[in-house]
């Protein structure tokens, strides 16, 4: 049998590409589907992203052809028609993508065609084919990205050596990516590059439609807009590099080094930016050494994730902060070459403190893997425990860790129980964020 | 209109309720149309993400204990459902109870939409038993199992057979109904057609419907005053309490839309009484409908004492606090019967009532009458004033607020105050349906009014610093121009 959704840590790609749209400014979504896709896609990933809630035109406030059973029967092309055009009239947009649902998919609604009709309009229009059962909202992202890579970005456009765009962190499935992308943007531009992350604090539409004229994409992940970024390759002819989430300095400074390199920039130069950085981080970080040694900071960790925060995090905590990682279980679903990619992210560590490495999409099994990754029990005379241990998860690991009785901080999807502004766990600022927060929890009570 | 429960299928509200998703008129002639039949329905040219009726089941189902429910769905369909599972978790342990009901998928992918995926509904059921070991297996349907004709029925009558536990389908495609309040009519029908059996004995109970039992220990209390005891649904029961709530005395409700089916089902199918009357919101609310059920139980002194004691303690306060509020213009957005219920609450406090916009409106319930709170507020109204029937569209609710421009918002669904707040208009998101509920509460909710009222930074500010996506097009039009003409 297929495997059944239990605690779900994704909507589906619909909800994918409504919140990639809804990071994006002035770009509307016209949602052609039935009326609740949108609102409880809306719910889920509002309150799962650290409440990020509607934005410009989303939850509520997003236009959709709510599409019933007339439609279902006699066809839903009338219907869309009529909505594009009515949403061009109230809704105050640069870009117009209409994304759809399953059940227009199912009935074979003829989106292209309806398009032509509106071929004349000053303001472009794109669709972007996004049904449930194609793909989750990280396919969405991939889906839609691609979608606007091909229809949208300036074609022809001249290559500037020193651009380059950002691929991989989902808006929304990342509770933290405008903190995330604005850090790395931050690191890279002292590099001296221009960077697009085209949802990042102060980009608008024009850094997408211009982003054809870099020489690299960045795709920080091994998973998400890997099939974007292919999409890109092909269309404007800009290869991609894929390079991991970094998080903390070894990573961070790390992921300079090598995209200094595939650009071909002076190593020299980048070598001056990681020291200095480093400098400025470790002078926070000498703070903590502290309270660490006097109440014996040190953990045992568990970490619970998707493919770019489990191994991201689980080194951090190995190589910066010193502690043991056990357990790690990445969240996704990948195929065997994703799933390849991923498992080599877990080598190559200073601490040589690798975590036992699983991948299980299903919630209920992350106990069931603790007897792997840490002898059990057998009535020993002495038995060492598992034990101090910090569960680093979603708000899905919360029953867990109040059974095992444990702190836990959330940081992959959904991040119910916080509130996200614009904290990053990514760069050198993410690195310091992540241990003031991981610290923070343990010293609450003090 | 009778309900038939030897069909896995119900009418939608449409056909059974005259429900419609678009008018605009006056609340005196919503009430004149709704008792003459008469009303038309209205689409509209633009529309907006609202709801349906599968995540309207999901939500209020999944409020029994102990249960497991099947999505027959694409992922996306189910991805709610961790946040509807915590927060029944909550209102279980608020009470100290323990809630073990979980809320699946079977995940449909391309392939199960052309050639279907009852194998995997049926996997999925005997699975989820193994598993959970619920007291019963509910499998809700969705709009790619309902495209593709999937014999949902047949799966269910067959693994039902196998186990030791009701196994029951919940009709409930999102693209059915334009009215996705039909979704609690689909939880009650499953509920009333296979849960709930024919009265064993007459209990000392009164059955009362309504959603998170916030005011629960108060309303214990009320009725241990009058000699009854009350049970509250669904939320914290269990399947083996549902099965007598054919034995209750009376039913009773806080909202009409939500109580229609259950309250007119146990009345026509196991002669259970069904108070009909207006809802138990501010003062004249609670005292008719406390009034019809001391009548119907036969405890007429009992009710009318405690109407006395509580009169007492609290209409004194109340005069009070009305002399703060006096003069306010409200706007209010909500379901078919809160909206109209709650503004019959904001007369009372002497506010004024600028606009209603109703999210969908029932012409008429189960038992064929039409809402009397409609009727109440027309007859008592102190002039006639403009509604609509507004299918929680935004775009007209921004559109209202900006010609209207109340003092105050008032809303009872996620996810829309935040737009008037965006538009600089104090708002309450009435999350709670007891809010304005009997005296006590009346009162809490003019106090909650005049906090809001005191401090409007958060909304000033913010309005005055992000833009709205609407046009300025839009904003000289009509709220309701982009109806169409009633079919």
């Amino acid at each position: 049998m297929n495997k059944f959704v239990d605690r779900p840590r994704f909507s589906c790609a619909l909800g994918g590409a409504l919140f990639t749209l809804r990071a994006l400014a002035r770009a509307i979504p016209i949602i052609h589907a039935s009326a609740g896709c949108g609102y409880n896609l809306y719910t889920t990933g509002n309150a799962g992203a650290g409440y990020l809630g509607g934005g410009y035109c989303g939850g509520t406030g997003w236009s959709s052809s709510n599409v019933v059973e007339r439609e279902i029967v006699f066809g839903g092309t009338d219907r869309l028609s009529e909505q594009i055009r009515s949403t061009l009239e109230l809704i105050d947009g640069d870009l117009f993508v209409v994304v759809t649902g399953c059940m227009v998919e199912m009935i074979g609604d003829d989106i292209s065609a309806v398009l032509d009709e509106f071929a004349g309009e000053e303001v472009p229009i794109v669709a972007v084919s996004t049904p449930s059962f194609k793909g989750n909202s990280y396919d969405g992202y991939d889906m839609l990205l691609g979608g606007l890579f091909s229809d949208y970005v300036r074609q022809g456009v001249e290559k500037r050596a020193d651009v380059v765009n950002l691929l991989g962190l989902v808006p929304g499935q990342d509770a933290f990516y405008k903190g995330n992308l604005g850090e790395i943007k931050r690191l890279l531009e002292r590099l001296g590059l221009r960077v697009n992350t085209f949802f990042g604090e102060g980009e608008t539409l024009e850094n997408l439609k211009n982003s054809s004229e870099a020489s690299l994409n960045i795709v920080l992940s091994d998973v998400y807009g890997v099939k974007a970024a292919d999409v890109f390759e092909k269309t404007h002819g800009t290869p991609y590099i894929s390079l991991p989430l970094p998080v903390g300095a070894a990573q961070t400074s790390q992921f300079l080094l090598e995209a200094a390199d595939a650009l071909r920039l002076s190593r020299e130069a980048a070598e001056r930016v990681v020291a200095d950085e480093e400098a400025r981080y470790y002078d926070y970080i000498e703070r903590i050494a502290d309270i660490y040694n006097d109440v014996d900071l040190q953990r045992y960790a568990v970490v619970v994730g998707d493919a770019n925060y489990a191994p991201a995090i689980s080194r951090f905590v190995a190589d910066e902060l010193g502690w043991l990682p056990r357990l790690t279980v990445v969240t996704d679903e990948l195929d065997g070459e994703e799933t390849r990619r991923i498992e080599k992210r877990f080598t190559g560590w200073e601490s040589d403190a690798y975590p036992l490495v699983k991948f299980d999409t299903d919630t209920s099994s992350i106990q069931r893997y603790f007897q792997d990754a840490w002898e059990p029990s057998g009535n020993e005379r002495y038995y060492d425990s598992f034990s101090p241990l910090f569960l680093i998860g979603s708000v899905f690991e919360r029953d867990l860790a109040a059974k095992l009785g444990v702190p836990l901080l959330t940081v992959s999807f959904p991040v119910t129980n916080r509130i996200v502004l614009n904290q990053s766990y990514a760069g050198y600022k993410g690195g310091l964020g992540l241990a003031s927060d991981l610290l923070s929890t343990l010293i609450a009570g003090r | 209109m009778t309900i038939d429960l030897n069909s896995t299928t119900f009418g939608k509200r449409e056909e059974r309720l005259g429900s419609v998703v678009g008018y605009v008129g006056t609340i005196k002639d919503l009430a004149s149309q709704s008792r003459c039949g008469s009303l038309k329905d209205r689409g509209r040219c633009f529309s907006q993400s609202s709801s349906c009726d599968a995540g309207c089941v999901l939500g209020y189902i999944s409020h029994i204990r102990d249960i497991a429910i099947i999505n027959h769905a694409p992922s996306g369909c189910t991805a709610g459902a961790s946040s509807v599972i915590t927060n029944q978790t909550q209102l279980a342990s608020k009470r100290g109870l323990s809630y073990n009901t979980v809320i699946l998928g079977t995940d449909m992918n391309e392939s199960d939409t052309i050639f279907g995926a009852a194998g995997t509904l049926r996997d999925t059921i005997l699975e989820t038993y193994n598993r959970y070991k619920p007291a019963a297996i509910f499998v809700t349907t969705s709009c790619v199992s309902g495209i593709i004709g999937e014999d949902v029925d047949s799966v269910i009558a067959e693994t039902g057979e196998e186990l030791p536990i009701p196994v029951v389908p919940i009709h409930c495609e999102g693209f059915k109904s334009k009215v996705w309040a039909t979704g609690f009519d689909a939880a009650d029908h499953a509920i009333l057609s296979r849960i709930v059996a024919p009265p064993r004995k007459k209990g000392n109970f009164i059955n009362f419907k309504n959603f998170n039992e916030s005011a629960r220990d108060d309303i214990v209390e009320m009725f241990r005053a009058i000699g009854v005891d009350v049970f509250m649904i669904y939320s914290n029961t269990t399947l083996e309490e549902l099965s007598h709530i054919s034995e209750a005395l009376a039913t009773i409700s806080i909202c009409g839309t939500l109580a229609s089916y259950l309250g007119n089902g146990l009345e026509q199918q196991h002669g259970v009484p069904y108070i009909k009357t207006i809802n138990p919101l501010g003062v004249a609310g609670f005292e008719t409908w406390f009034r019809d059920i001391g009548r119907v139980i036969g405890k007429e002194a009992e009710a009318e004492a405690y109407i006395e004691r509580e009169r007492a303690l609290y209409l004194p306060k109340l005069e009070e606090v009305k002399a703060k509020l006096k003069g306010l213009r409200v706007v209010l957005g909500m379901g078919s019967s809160f909206a109209f219920q709650v503004a019959r609450v904001i007369q009372e406090l002497g506010m004024e009532v600028a606009y209603i916009a109703s999210w969908h409106y029932d012409s008429r319930y189960d038992d064929g009458s039409p809402p009397p709170h409609v009727q109440y507020l027309a007859e008592h109204s102190p002039r006639d004033f403009n509604i609509s029937v507004a299918d929680q569209q935004n775009f007209e609710i921004l559109n209202i607020l900006n010609q209207y421009k109340p003092d105050l918002y008032l809303a009872r669904h996620p996810g829309t105050t935040v737009w008037a707040v965006k538009q600089g208009v104090p708002s309450i998101f009435m999350a709670d349906e007891y809010m304005s509920f009997g005296y006590k509460r009346t009162l809490s909710f003019a106090y909650t009014i005049l906090d809001r009222i005191t401090n409007r930074s958060f909304e000033k500010n913010l309005s005055s610093r992000i833009k709205l996506p609407y046009t300025d097009w839009w904003y000289r039009q009509e709220s309701a121009s982009l109806y169409q003409e009633a079919k």
